[in-house]
């Protein structure tokens, strides 16, 4: 079963679309479906999910550091390579592993990061030309029946082309 | 033997068609090999593939809206029924 990593600037960020795309793998009980096509049974498990942002870098790296006096804690925006190669690694399987980023420089991050992997692990890991939440979205549900990687970041990637909001009467 | 089947749901879910509740519509549907399309015909909505999430989101189906579904396949009228059973049911 295919693995999905969600890179995102912020921890939190990442960590709410985790949750969402969690929620997205949740399997109804066997009674909601009256005939099943043996061909297409899904695995009755859900992907692994991990989500990874605010991550710390040197002083070539993109940090961004400061104060929220509202809740009295220091928040750090930015990505980290070593922290999304090791998340990649926590999840990776040799089905593959889809990843999810929001923008520039967790993309430039992330490409850092496969980069680092060996080359078994970096072949089976694509990242998404996708908005991050519809993106994640549409790779969690299709993980969650089994499908094979490319399926996966093809579903994704089609949400660059969703409109949000349709012309309805 | 293909067969083509046309059919009407109304939502009865309070919070109509939300994101996961079409997230089950999605895992229904892949469980059948026929093509499933659905329309909101309450809104008159472009025509969506019921087997893709973001797509099924478009239909922006509130409680009482009538969504028109065709399945084309060998197993097109098991398909509508256990669509039916999950989005007539009220919870």
């Amino acid at each position: 079963m295919v693995s999905l990593v969600i890179v995102s600037h912020s921890e939190r960020l990442a960590e709410g679309v985790k949750e969402l795309a969690d929620q997205m793998t949740l399997l109804l009980p066997e009674n909601h479906v009256q005939t099943r096509d043996e061909a297409k049974k899904t695995e009755c498990q859900a992907p692994r999910i991990v989500a990874i942002g605010g991550g710390i870098e040197d002083d070539h790296g993109c940090e961004s550091v400061y104060e929220d006096r509202q809740e009295d804690r220091q928040i750090v925006l930015g990505t980290s390579a070593e922290q999304i190669k090791e998340a990649i690694e926590s999840v990776w399987t040799t089905d593959g592993v889809a990843i999810l980023a929001d923008l520039g420089g967790s993309i430039l991050n992330t490409t850092l990061a496969l980069d680092l992997l060996p080359d078994d692990i970096r072949e089976s890991c694509i990242i998404c030309n996708a908005p991050l939440v519809e993106g994640a979205v549409a790779a969690a549900v299709e993980a969650s029946l089994g499908c094979r990687l490319e399926e996966i970041v093809q579903a994704a990637e089609a949400a660059r082309f969703f409109d949000k909001i349709t012309n309805v009467s | 033997m293909t067969s083509s089947i046309s059919t009407i749901i109304t939502i009865e879910n309070p919070l109509g068609l939300h994101l996961r509740r079409s997230r089950d519509v999605v895992q229904v549907a892949n469980q059948f090999r026929a093509t499933i399309t659905a329309q909101n015909i309450t809104r008159t909505t472009t025509t969506a593939d019921v087997k893709s999430i973001l797509q099924l989101m478009q239909l922006q189906a509130h409680q009482g809206h009538k969504l028109h579904f065709h399945a084309d396949g060998p197993d097109a009228s098991e398909a509508i029924e256990a669509l039916r059973l999950l989005l007539e049911v009220s919870k």
